[in-house]
């Protein structure tokens, strides 16, 4: 691959302006889509009851925005929260959850972007 | 020595009109000519008449367009005459070289050639059903308009046409093909 | 293999010209007249003579996707189609361009459908012309080889990486067994060296993402970037056939050839195989005095506005002469981008369009006798009565 191209990393600090444009319009890093901040999007948020909660990862595997946090304990995964800076409130974990151990309550939340949210 | 010929050949698909023309272009290579060599497209199937042009020249040519003067035209297939008009733009002192089993006068008399073109005639359907079995007529035509028009040197071209068929054709083959273009040289006729 | 005359039609003249360059991945789809190389090459294939990953596709779209998506992770990348095939893979073309693939791509020109037509005409290249590809057209067989070799210096130089496009005529050029001089296979393997891509997604230090999704507030900048890109490579065109001609001896003009234009009068501009016969007219007509000249244009994107000028700024009297027509436009494709181009100049000749050979239609001397007496009958008047003139139809 050609090394004298000069790498563009997108999202960069500085504006990009027409003359310095990434060669064929490539975004260079890779996994930046982490950089956008779906979280920003939610009008609801989800809450979970860990005690209904069976750790089925029904919710992980639906998540369109990779917000379900979870945690490999021993052998076992288990479901800890919901990552507030990308969860944009859509509701599928909550509607696929089989034991409705998650529930959606309006409000955007932002104060709470540290830690994940419990119930 | 004329530097630039323009042939225009006549035949029905499938006679080898084509490859008599591509095959006289490679001669042309071999002794560091320049040529085109190109077919009229139309809607081509085994028995249509085509026409197919050479441009043999000492230079290198820079004219693409189709021919329209000739200055000379084979015929391959006799069948042709009342099909295909094919002395059209023939130059008032070019060649014209056709399959036929008669004499040169007969041909003249017959599509009422004018005075000023040379015409030659061979009975190549005979000389190839006797050599190649086949009534394929390219390589016989191709040494009758050598001879008649002496646009190459004859020993060229058939060097040319060994070298050209070997490793695509049997011995047998292009043994038959050097008979035909050797008869077709000698018995070609001037009238 | 050493550097040898041989006796071979355009196509064929191309394919060997692929076959020295071996590509890493070609992905085609046969149309008349383009033929002919995809048969060759898949011989070489076949013979295993290439290295060549052969891609047989169901759709020339898909020529190009796949090509593109070759492209992307780093592959050398060729294709060749003509006319409906051309104008089949259009989206894609424009994706190729933005997405700076270098992929050098033949194509014989061939009119358009409707009615089918298999023979030449540049109406083809013309519909694809806004793409962002560079366009050459060859005037022959024998330039078509050349081009082709040439094509993947310049589509892979680091500051141009565009895709290429070479532009040879149906039939009298492609089907037209001439004698071509091939160079000999290393000179080509080192004149074309190794492919450096700009990016490739194979390429796990570098991670990228090709095709991103660019919102108003950046569409703009990225195109910007393109127009600049495309009309800075007109100096590496330059250079890179001033090296191959160097090299290996040859005379392939970069941006266009002219003939008698020093002194002339009247001029054609025309470009491809049909600039042959205008040279012969203009012998013919210096022959009678006239003072005419010839200018066949090969680079036509980036369009070598300057030079152009140049070359006619002290005519008196210009006949843009094309093999394609714009329907429902005052002027053909070429006529108009020379207008553009030349909005502002103060010193120009009169200019008339010729519309000439489509559909294969044959072009010969003497039409082009009848366009040099049409421009030098309008300067005599004063005036150009018919801004666009269709030359040889019935009727």
């Amino acid at each position: 691959m050609n090394k004298d191209i000069k790498r563009i990393e997108v999202p960069c600090e500085e504006k990009l302006v027409w003359e310095r444009m990434p060669v064929g319009n490539v975004l260079v890093g890779g996994a930046n889509s982490q950089c956008l901040k779906t979280g920003t999007w939610r009008v609801q948020h989800p809450t979970v009851n860990k005690e209904k909660c069976t750790n089925c990862m029904t919710c992980w595997l639906f998540c369109p925005d990779m917000s379900i946090v979870v945690e490999k304990k021993g052998d076992k995964y288990e479901m800890l929260g919901f990552d507030p800076v990308h969860c944009k409130g859509c509701g599928v974990c909550s509607k696929v959850c089989p034991v409705n151990a998650i529930e959606m309550v309006l409000g955007a939340d932002f104060e709470n972007t540290e830690k994940p949210f419990l119930r | 020595m004329k530097s630039y010929w323009e042939i225009r050949w006549h035949a029905r698909g499938g006679q080898g009109a084509w490859t008599a023309s591509q095959f006289l272009a490679s001669a042309a290579l071999s002794v560091n000519k320049y040529f085109q060599s190109f077919p009229e497209f139309g809607a081509e199937r085994e028995g249509a008449p085509i026409v197919a042009y050479t441009k043999i020249s000492d230079f290198p040519i820079k004219n693409y367009s189709q021919i329209e003067e000739p200055d000379a035209v084979v015929v391959l297939d006799p069948t042709l005459f009342s099909q295909v008009p094919f002395l059209k733009g023939l130059k008032s002192d070019g060649y014209l070289v056709v399959n036929y089993p008669g004499e040169p006068k007969q041909l003249r008399e017959e599509l009422k050639v004018s005075p000023g073109i040379k015409v030659f005639t061979v009975d190549a359907t005979k000389i190839a059903l006797e050599t190649l079995k086949r009534p394929i007529t390219n390589t016989t035509m191709a040494g009758a308009l050598v001879r008649a028009t002496k646009i190459l040197n004859f020993e060229d071209v058939v060097n040319e046409m060994i070298r050209s068929f070997s490793g695509k054709f049997k011995k047998e083959i292009i043994d038959a093909n050097v008979n035909a273009i050797r008869r077709a040289y000698e018995e070609v006729k001037q009238g | 293999m050493a550097r040898k005359s041989v006796a071979l039609t355009g196509d064929y003249a191309v394919a060997e010209a692929m076959r020295q360059i071996d590509p890493d991945v070609v992905a085609v789809y046969p149309i008349t007249p383009q033929t002919l190389i995809v048969e060759k090459f898949g011989e070489f294939v076949a013979d295993g003579i290439v290295h060549t990953e052969f891609v047989p596709v169901e759709s020339e779209h898909s020529a190009l996707s796949a090509c593109c998506g070759a492209s992307a992770a780093g592959a050398r990348t060729m294709t060749c189609t003509s006319s409906q095939g051309l104008a089949l893979m259009h989206e894609i073309l424009y994706i190729a361009a933005g997405n700076r693939h270098p992929i050098v791509m033949i194509d014989v020109n061939r009119a358009l459908s409707a009615p089918i037509n298999i023979h030449g005409d540049h109406s083809d290249t013309m519909g694809s012309r806004d793409a962002g590809w560079i366009h050459l057209y060859c005037f022959n067989g024998q330039e078509a080889y050349d081009s082709t070799i040439i094509a993947t210096r310049i589509a892979e130089n680091s500051s141009v990486y565009l895709p290429v496009l070479v532009g040879l005529d149906a039939f009298n050029i492609s089907h037209n067994t001439e004698r071509i001089e091939l160079l000999d296979d290393q000179e080509v393997k080192d004149f074309v060296g190794e492919f450096n891509p700009p990016y490739s997604l194979l390429d796990l230090k570098y991670p990228v993402s090709v095709g991103a999704y660019f919102l108003p507030d950046y569409y703009m900048e990225a195109r910007r970037n393109l127009q600049e890109t495309i009309q800075n490579s007109k100096k590496v065109i330059v250079e890179i056939h001033e090296e191959y001609n160097k090299k290996f001896g040859r005379n392939v003009p970069a941006i266009m050839e002219t003939y008698k234009i020093e002194d002339a009068e009247y001029a054609i501009l025309a470009m491809s195989s049909i600039t042959g016969v205008a040279m012969l007219a203009a012998d013919e007509l210096r022959a009678k005095g006239i003072k005419a000249g010839v200018i066949r244009l090969r680079l036509f994107r980036p369009f070598p506005a300057e030079e152009l000028y140049e070359a006619i700024s002290n005519l008196k009297g210009l006949a843009v002469v094309e093999r394609a027509d714009a329907y429902g436009a005052s002027c053909g494709p070429l006529f108009s981008e020379l207008s553009g181009a030349c909005a502002n100049k103060k010193k120009m000749p009169l200019m008339a369009n010729y519309i000439i050979g489509l559909g294969g239609r044959d072009v010969k001397i003497k039409n082009m006798i009848s366009v040099f007496e049409d421009i030098v009958d309008n300067v005599e008047k004063g005036e150009v009565k018919s801004l666009r003139q269709y030359v040889d139809v019935k009727g």
